[in-house]
């Protein structure tokens, strides 16, 4: 056991059950009727800080800080510019849903993605579907998380595995069960600022080590020439890196843990530093760690698995508590990850499903205390799953990554902006997305073209969009007031749906 | 007229904070579309296909990745502020909020009928 390691890790967990508490706390202060919202949307307050640590924070994963400095270690710097795609995560999340989107969810009361899908297409299939892909991918795509990240510090710390994922699973599901959306917005902020002001030192550190980028180079230039080159080890294309841009950029809008954070926002000034404040942290974290692929090959030319690299550096370069503070950073991405989307699977169960279809006369307190309820099932499910381990930690995030992307991005959009989209272009789209991208991924690669599958999935998509859109009814006029009119006109009908009579006002 | 009448004749009006917000999202669009473009765009044509001979190294780094990556990214990161102060309009979030002034249009400028938009429909 290396102690003076483990030590700021330790003092790191301290600090998140700190939080829990401090939510849980805040929780019970939230006013009446509004504790569901405040479970899972945080009552929508958030202002930019906030508003975008927690946005990069759940978007930037292990892979960010694993995953990515590992294929650059095994296949070089061509993959730096692949994962730069995910720099303007936070802009585009923002921007592209927009301020249309933060006040459609205040008008309709949305706080789940599903909620939108079920509101706009008006389907029990476009409902089952969602919430289907939701929990599976979601669920794998956590279990890849902790899996990964329990390996490298089993690895470094010599803390045997099944602890490390016992008492990190542990808790991020304390917190997100206790506190929900603000316990993962204010853990995700501090979990930001560690990985942010890690991703300074760590360069700064290496590099006054090494003693500077250019003799790295130079050794590399000797030992793997390939590493510096395009195409380069990692055979990249145009059209491949093009690909990458669209999946960690793009689609990234279409994550359900991404896009409910465009409506939890307090206001357009919260909404604007955010969004300019995004990119620049998001290729510091980028740009920080991957580019020490390269310096750790260089450095340590026979590590075992890419993933290993970056920790593997820092525990040799820097002292105990140091490196100790500097692993928290991928720890920290891991955590505030997973519980963004624990609450994402739960709100799917509580609010989607079993509010919405089994029993509608439930409590606003009673759905509370469901959604912690399942939030810590779910957390002891994934605990449970990534006890045994799967393989290549960054091609299983592309993979359940690609699978909601491919199945939410077309029906989110389109919906959002297109009229005449319909329940049966969104049934379309959705299963000819995610079938094109299964297909493509497992067994016809070479029907992408060149392209990553979920290039390919969106486009199939997006086509089955407009077949769909035209071949079936169009949306009835209650849902285009509910999702263009104004709030007088969308309380009219929100009014009228619910059965009651119509206020008697002039009009 | 009363909506316990209203059905498919229903008058209602766009929110006019939506074609703002509109605007605002191909604006991202167009950000982003020109951010790939670029930035793989000069990746390629600084560093694609040569060898090793042929590449310089600025700061330390491969040319075609510090003038991709470190460069351009540099300038995606400023662009956004620019972006936002000048095309970018506060407004009430608020369910029942408006628009700050009438530049865009007055209140309930962008009416929709029911019949008009059946038609859009079909």
């Amino acid at each position: 056991m290396q102690w003076d390691v483990i030590m700021p890790l330790a003092v790191y967990l301290l600090l998140m059950i700190g939080v829990a508490y401090w939510a849980f706390t805040k929780r019970h202060s939230a006013a009446a009727g509004g504790m569901s919202a405040q479970y899972y949307i945080g009552g929508r307050s958030l202002g930019w800080v906030v508003l975008v640590f927690t946005l990069l924070a759940s978007g930037a994963s292990a892979g960010t800080f694993i995953g990515a400095p590992g294929l650059v270690y095994d296949q070089g710097y061509g993959w730096v510019i692949a994962i730069m795609g995910q720099a303007p995560v936070a802009f585009l999340v923002l921007g592209l849903l927009g301020k249309r989107f933060a006040i459609l969810a205040r008008k309709l009361g949305i706080v789940t993605v599903v909620d939108v899908l079920r509101q706009r297409y008006e389907s029990g299939v476009v409902v089952g579907l969602a919430a289907i892909g939701i929990v599976v991918f979601l669920t794998s795509y956590m279990v890849a998380q902790f899996t990964g990240g329990a390996r490298v510090i089993q690895a470094l710390t010599g803390v045997p595995y099944l602890w490390v994922v016992i008492i990190s699973a542990g808790v991020v599901t304390l917190y997100t069960a206790l506190g929900g959306f603000l316990a993962d917005a204010v853990s995700d902020t501090v979990q930001g600022l560690i990985m942010l002001v890690g991703g300074v030192v760590l360069w700064v550190a290496i590099l006054t080590a090494v003693g500077g980028m250019p003799s790295v180079t130079e050794r590399v230039a000797r030992q793997d020439p390939e590493l510096l080159l395009l195409p380069g080890a990692g055979e990249f294309t145009t059209s491949l890196l093009f690909s990458y841009f669209v999946v960690f950029g793009l689609m990234a809008v279409a994550l359900p843990h991404l896009t409910v954070r465009a409506m939890s926002y307090r206001d357009t000034d919260a909404m604007h530093k955010a969004m300019f404040m995004g990119p620049i942290i998001m290729t510091v974290f980028t740009l920080g760690f991957a580019t020490m692929g390269v310096v750790a090959r260089v450095l340590m030319p026979n590590i075992e698995t890419g993933d290993l690299a970056v920790p593997e550096l820092i525990i040799d370069m820097l002292p105990g508590p140091l490196a100790g503070a500097l692993l928290t950073a991928p720890l920290a991405a891991i955590m505030s990850t997973v519980d963004s989307m624990l609450l994402i699977v739960s709100a799917t169960i509580v609010r989607d499903l079993y509010v919405t279809y089994i029993k509608p006369s439930t409590s606003d307190r009673r759905a509370s205390t469901m959604g912690s309820t399942v939030s810590a099932l779910c957390g002891l499910v994934v605990l449970l799953l990534a006890l045994r381990p799967p393989e290549y930690l960054e091609y299983l995030v592309i993979f359940s990554i690609g699978g909601l992307g491919s199945m939410f991005f077309v029906p989110l959009l389109g919906g959002l902006y297109w009229r005449r989209a319909n329940t049966t272009a969104a049934i379309l789209s959705m299963l000819g997305g995610l079938t094109t991208f299964v297909v493509t991924t497992q067994w016809l690669p070479e029907a992408a073209l060149g392209f990553d599958p979920n290039v390919v999935a969106v486009f199939v998509s997006m086509v089955l969009f407009v077949v769909g859109a035209y071949a079936g009814p169009p949306p009835s006029q209650n849902v285009l007031i509910k999702f263009w009119g104004t709030n007088r006109d969308v309380q009219r009908v929100l009014a009228r749906e619910r059965g009651e009579s119509a206020p008697a006002q002039a009009n | 007229m009363s909506s316990d009448h209203a059905t498919a004749e229903e008058q209602w009006s766009e929110d006019p904070r939506y074609r703002v917000s509109n605007r605002e999202s191909v604006i991202t669009a167009v950000y982003f579309a020109s951010y790939i473009v670029l930035t793989i765009g000069s990746a390629w044509m600084i560093g694609g296909n040569k060898s090793i001979d042929e590449i310089s190294l600025v700061l330390g780094f491969p040319d075609w990745l510090f003038w991709s990556t470190f460069a351009l990214g540099g300038v995606f990161c400023v662009v956004p502020y620019f972006l936002i102060k000048h095309l970018f309009t506060d407004m009430s979030l608020e369910a029942d909020g408006d628009l700050p002034d009438s530049r865009y249009g007055e209140r309930g400028g962008a009416t929709s009928s029911g019949p008009a938009l059946a038609d859009e429909g079909r």
